[in-house]
């Protein structure tokens, strides 16, 4: 199908998804609805409507409405919904991670990871009762307590990104509502699929009315959230320049925001590292996912000697990774996630090579048989790249590593410390003094030791420095709790 | 074919574990030796809780920042086991399921070794590894 402009009219045959407010599903009033593509096979899959201001206005007061009741729930009545929803997740665990393959392209592997990480958030949520204990003090003046309490605040939103659509939200979301919070989220309309089937999970486990609500759309209706005087914070998760004008916008009217941008990570390999043991982790790390996460792996720095040996391993573990359709067990990476990411992906590659970088292995004419039309690129690597390079220092977000050099650990940190992100970076070394030594002094908010990927658990932050984050607290974690609640101070005494 | 990812592995290792289950369904049937039929059910049924757990497990444990490439480990290596046939004795029958039992054990030693990963699983492998031994014990002290 040959594939216009993603805003079209409404047509036939294809379903066209529709909001959840108030408790029940509702087909959108906009006549302007855009394409969901399946990326592997260029199949419209469904419909998104790009929802109304009155729809989202209505939202949100639905989600007001609901706040007061839902608030004087006990958090351990909060937490059994948690426990119920989780059950639901685990039910329907192959469901979803099957529609967020073919929604995103991203592998059969990929998807039931995302989702599992996803679980592991309500799981976390659950403990609410634990979490959201506040602490007190007897007697700190003759016959007087002084107690602080968490409360929540109204209600909260998420802008969640095209790459994880499944497990994003739920950085946020069980958190925000276990809180005692309402919420509303707003898919990206390029890949709305998999959270509209939670949705109808969430409808199952049957939250009251108001208390989560689904509304599709684009920017516009983020605006719409954005500048709602009524809502109390805003957790978005995508590019730095939209993290920076969502924290923006969001602040200017009053809203705690917490807005996770872009990335470009380094992976240092000292001298001293095991090759064949740490080659799967760098592999997972750039190529996973087709290079679409912002924990990716893109610049791997080797420390002296080490630049030959690893450099063949590299192109030869690239060159046997298996690029096809996701949802065949036998695939190792998918497609990009649009023509459009493609096609910036593409355009990088030309830029990478104009600026003198060494093209040593090339992904940018693979065929996969099946899937003609698929935006497929393969694994792709560059020698001879510099930090200060377009392709060395700006996000990629695709299959593209970048090979450099450094004589030690002072100069790479240089050179990490100079771009202007810091979400992520990993050390692959056996040595424990020049770990802790890179744990200590790296600018970057999620470090891994002898990992690709160093993505935080449930339990901790999913951290971010410098241009990879705006904002004080992060998403999961003890952070959640305390974005998503506020302190009560009470003083007390008796006559 | 090459198994390289951690889903092609449990997709094979549930097909394994198929084969095992209809194997010795099938050999119940074998009215020779009525005394070895209770054992064989019995097998059969650990091969399904053997599947269900595989399946939550590793349901449980997959990890998308955890996930590596896997290479060396080839399914025609562990396919071809023996089928049964009504025209089979006792004897040939034993004989298939311990050849079953050995080529089973040395999957589940093999792939758990590939799927470090992705420890929870692997330590599965292990455990089952050590369960198919147990079994070839017990068919071999059949007679």
């Amino acid at each position: 199908m040959v594939q216009t402009t993603r805003t079209q009219e409404r047509r036939t045959g294809v379903p066209t998804i529709e909001n959840y407010i108030n408790g029940h599903w509702v087909e959108s009033k906009s006549t302007r609805t855009l394409e969901v593509v399946n990326p592997a096979t260029t199949e419209v899959l469904a419909q998104v409507p790009v929802s109304t201001k009155e729809e989202v206005e209505e939202a949100i007061q639905y989600a007001i409405g609901a706040f007061e009741e839902w608030r004087e729930n006990p958090p351990l009545t909060r937490a059994r919904y948690m426990f119920t929803l989780k059950n639901l997740m685990e039910e329907h665990f192959e469901e979803v991670s099957r529609i967020l393959v073919q929604e995103h392209g991203k592998t059969i592997d990929e998807a039931r990871g995302e989702v599992r990480r996803a679980i592991e958030c309500v799981e976390h949520a659950a403990g609410i009762p634990t979490l959201m204990m506040g602490y007190n003090a007897e007697t700190i003046a003759p016959g007087m307590d002084e107690e602080c309490i968490l409360q929540p605040l109204g209600v909260f939103c998420c802008l969640p990104p095209s790459n994880f659509p499944a497990m994003i939200p739920f950085w946020f979301l069980p958190y925000a509502v276990a809180c005692g919070n309402t919420y509303i989220v707003k898919p990206s309309s390029e890949v709305p699929l998999s959270m509209n089937k939670m949705f109808e999970l969430i409808d199952e486990a049957d939250f009251p009315p108001g208390v989560i609500n689904l509304v599709n759309g684009t920017r516009e209706v983020a605006d719409v959230l954005l500048e709602s005087k009524d809502l109390k914070g805003v957790s978005f998760v995508g590019s730095t320049p939209v993290a920076r004008y969502v924290y923006a916008k969001a602040t200017s009217t009053g809203k705690r925001a917490q807005c996770q941008g872009g990335a470009k990570n380094f992976l240092v390999v000292m001298p001293d590292a095991p090759l064949d043991k740490i080659m799967p982790a760098i592999m997972n790390s750039v190529y996973g996912c087709a290079g679409q996460r912002c924990l990716a792996g893109a610049n791997i720095v080797a420390i002296g000697d080490i630049y030959e040996p690893l450099k063949q391993k590299l192109v030869e573990a690239a060159k046997s990774i298996k690029v096809g359709n996701g949802l065949d067990e036998s695939v190792q990476m998918g497609p990009l996630r649009s023509k459009q990411a493609k096609e910036k992906v593409l355009s990088y590659i030309e830029t990478g090579m104009k600026e003198g970088a060494k093209l040593i292995l090339d992904g940018r004419n693979i065929k996969v048989e099946g899937h003609e039309n698929g935006y497929f690129i393969g694994p792709t690597i560059f020698d001879q790249a510099d930090p200060k390079m377009k392709i060395g220092s700006e996000e990629i977000f695709g299959p593209v590593m970048c090979i450099m050099r450094a004589k030690n650990l002072d100069e790479v940190l240089q050179m990490i410390h100079q771009n202007p992100h810091g979400n992520a970076a990993s050390i692959f070394t056996q040595s424990g003094k020049l770990a802790r030594e890179f744990k200590h002094r790296v600018q970057a908010g999620d470090v891994g030791i002898n990992l690709g990927i160093a993505a935080p658990v449930a339990l901790f932050p999913f951290s971010g420095w410098k241009e990879s984050f705006f904002g004080d607290l992060h998403g999961q974690g003890f952070d959640a709790i305390n974005f998503f609640t506020e302190r009560k101070v009470v003083v007390s005494r008796w006559f | 074919m090459e198994l390289k990812t951690f889903s092609a592995v449990l997709k094979f290792t549930l097909q394994l574990e198929d084969h095992t289950t209809q194997f010795y369904q099938d050999a119940t049937s074998n009215d020779e030796y009525p005394q070895t039929k209770q054992t064989f059910l019995t097998f059969s049924e650990s091969s399904k809780k053997r599947k269900r757990t595989l399946e939550k497990t590793a349901r449980e444990s997959v990890d998308h920042s955890l996930l590596e490439p896997i290479s060396g480990l080839f399914e025609e290596q562990y396919t071809g086991s023996p089928l049964l046939s009504e025209s089979m004795s006792h004897a040939d029958v034993l004989a298939a399921a311990r050849k079953l039992e050995e080529t089973m054990q040395k999957f589940y030693t093999d792939a758990g070794e590939k799927i470090g990963f992705i420890p929870a699983v692997s330590r599965l492998y292990k455990r089952y590894s050590q369960e198919r031994a147990k079994t070839l014990a017990t068919l071999q002290g059949l007679s």
